[in-house]
């Protein structure tokens, strides 16, 4: 049997990721408290941050004397974090609305419908930060929960509509009919019938749609919209800044952002790196239990 | 039937639009008190009559005099919007062109390959590339045209040739690469079917069966993907047009929504910029629209 080579890697970096994500913190050469360290005495000579890459810093440190290694081995278990939470609620919403829309009339169809137009004609990129920038959502100490919703709100309507044809594919089917005939209540329907059979294919999309969601994190941290922007810091007159103090990948994006004014790109290549590592990984395995799907056949 | 669909996905755009503009007018005020500890703390609360006020007096600026209000320069919107569309436009229509152009020979020659050994070129590097993040490329591609410049081509060119061809150029990646993956799949399918072995076993030219049956059927199927594509595009070049500090149609909407780190600058929030270029991208997604089903209707006639 031809060896599912994508499956393998794609599952392999995953695992990895995740490794990263819960244990890396505890590594020897990680600082988990991610301790600043503006001057350093090396050799006699007094250096000052930021660091070149050496055995101390293995990438290089920030502006602050953060170990960049350290932040984004840090950085992972939050934005891993953030991803599974924005990929779950838009399935938990998603699948229910598709599977409701399934005869392309009522109610849930006009709201998918409305949901897709909505977010196609606007970028969604574009939507996310005009949502964001409301001052409800900005200066709410539960930004980042807003956040997670904003992000699943604005790709609901894809989701939901990939359901929606597959489900109404799936009513055509034989069994199906038999299901109804027999009088099963709708929800039954959708456990015992609909779900199984779309399952496979959700689970695909599941994975690169993880992928997607660090995507856009990562375009909202090139746009230096931060998820989750921290203390204010008072300024005079009574204007403040946010003092960035969350270690997702994205946000570390953005603090890197204005090093691109002086030429600088090495530091914001890190975190950049970081997502395009788990976005390859979630992208093979998702193609690769799509591969292994296919060759079992449906009903797998 | 069909008069009353149209109506339908009528009143849905009307309500989209509505939305979006309500979206827009949200004002941006705030209150910071000081609390025991001297810290800061913002509050955001909607402030209800701020927002009727807002709405009332855009729609009375919109429907009495015509216009979307002044932008923080103090100029009206109408003109500023068109500007900025039409600084994108150029790179649109290239970006969707070039996608096609090159991409549909990129998914026939993958299918071609995809049946000998070497088929990891051609479908592993088209997955490989049109699943990367756009920022990367992005950022790889400003940062050698800076460090390590070729030719003179200059990353920020506002005029000649670099200001329309490098942002089509990479606007324009992964589209080449999504069509060349659709394209390959579309003639995977139309290959197995019945009509295309009975004109084989009836003795047709390969190339024949091939331009006359199977391609053209195929185009049908890959032209469906002309309006998701032209969003992706529209999606793709606020970053582009950021990176490049172009006030395109994305860009300037993006300034226009002033999220802001530095909070004190957030009175520059221009909502009639913001409802002009929806309402302008809300026009060229239809028009895309339009467009695929017209080159479908051309192309599925057969």
């Amino acid at each position: 049997m031809k060896k599912n080579v994508l499956l393998w890697i794609g599952g392999g970096m995953t695992i990895l990721l995740f490794a990263i994500a819960l244990f890396g913190s505890y590594l020897p050469f990680i600082d988990s408290e991610l301790k600043e360290e503006r001057f350093r005495m090396h050799d006699g000579h007094l250096l000052k941050a930021p660091y070149d890459v050496s055995w101390e810093n293995p990438l290089g440190s920030s502006k602050f004397g953060v170990d960049n290694l350290s932040r984004i081995v840090v950085g992972a278990k939050e934005t891993l974090l953030i991803v599974f939470a924005v990929s779950l609620l838009r399935y938990a919403i998603g699948i229910p609305l598709g599977l409701l829309a399934r005869r392309r009339r009522g109610f849930a169809h006009a709201l998918l419908t409305f949901l897709n137009q909505l977010f196609s004609s606007v970028p969604a990129l574009l939507m996310t930060v005009l949502f964001a920038a409301i001052p409800f959502f900005l200066f709410s100490t539960g930004r980042l929960y807003w956040m997670i919703g904003i992000m699943a709100l604005v790709e609901i309507g894809r989701v939901g509509y990939i359901v929606q044809q597959q489900a109404a594919a799936l009513s055509g089917e034989a069994y199906m009919e038999a299901g109804r005939a027999s009088g099963l209540r709708p929800f039954r329907l959708f456990k015992a019938y609909y779900l199984p059979a779309l399952l496979p294919e959700m689970v695909v999309h599941f994975c690169l749609d993880l992928g997607k969601v660090l995507i856009l994190i990562g375009q909202l941290g090139v746009l230096t919209v931060y998820l989750n922007p921290g203390s204010a810091e008072a300024g005079m007159n009574n204007d403040f800044e946010f003092v960035n103090t969350a270690h997702d990948w994205g946000s570390m994006i953005s603090d890197h952002v204005p090093d691109l004014n002086f030429g600088h790109f090495g530091s914001i290549m890190i975190p950049v790196f970081a997502i395009v590592y788990a976005v390859m990984a979630f992208s093979l395995l998702g193609e690769g239990l799509r591969r292994k799907f296919n060759r079992n056949g449906p009903g797998a | 039937m069909l008069i009353a669909a149209s109506i339908r996905s009528l009143l849905i755009a009307v309500c989209v639009f509505v939305a979006v503009a309500l979206v827009a007018l949200i004002p941006r005020t705030f209150t910071v008190t000081v609390d025991p500890d001297y810290w800061l703390v913002p509050d955001g609360r909607l402030d209800w009559q701020a927002y009727g006020e807002n709405i009332r007096s855009f729609a009375a600026n919109f429907f009495e005099n015509g216009s979307l209000g002044t932008t923080r320069y103090g100029e009206p919107v109408g003109p500023v919007v068109v500007k900025a569309l039409l600084l994108s436009l150029p790179v649109i229509a290239g970006a969707l062109s070039v996608g096609f152009l090159l991409g549909i020979p990129k998914g026939i020659f993958d299918y071609l390959l995809s049946r000998t050994r070497f088929s990891v070129l051609g479908s592993g590097t088209t997955w490989l590339i049109q699943a990367l993040p756009d920022f990367f490329l992005l950022l790889v591609v400003r940062w050698y045209l800076i460090h390590h410049p070729i030719a003179d081509i200059r990353f920020f060119a506002r005029e000649g040739w670099e200001s329309l061809a490098i942002p089509i150029a990479l606007a324009a990646v992964y589209p080449i690469f999504y069509i060349a993956r659709i394209t390959s799949a579309a003639i995977a399918s139309e290959e197995g079917k019945m009509y295309v072995k009975t004109a084989r076993a009836k003795g047709m030219p390969d190339h024949v069966v091939f331009s006359r049956h199977v391609m053209s059927n195929a185009a049908g199927r890959v032209l469906t993907h002309f309006m998701p594509l032209g969003v992706y595009i529209l999606s793709s070049l606020l970053l582009i047009e950021a990176l490049r500090n172009v006030p395109g149609a994305s860009y300037r909407m993006f300034q226009a929504i002033d999220y802001n780190k530095v909070t004190a600058s957030t009175g520059n929030a221009e909502p009639g910029v913001i409802i002009g270029i929806a309402f302008g991208f809300m026009v060229l997604v239809q028009l895309f629209h339009l467009i695929g089903y017209l080159a479908r209707r051309r192309f599925s006639i057969r």
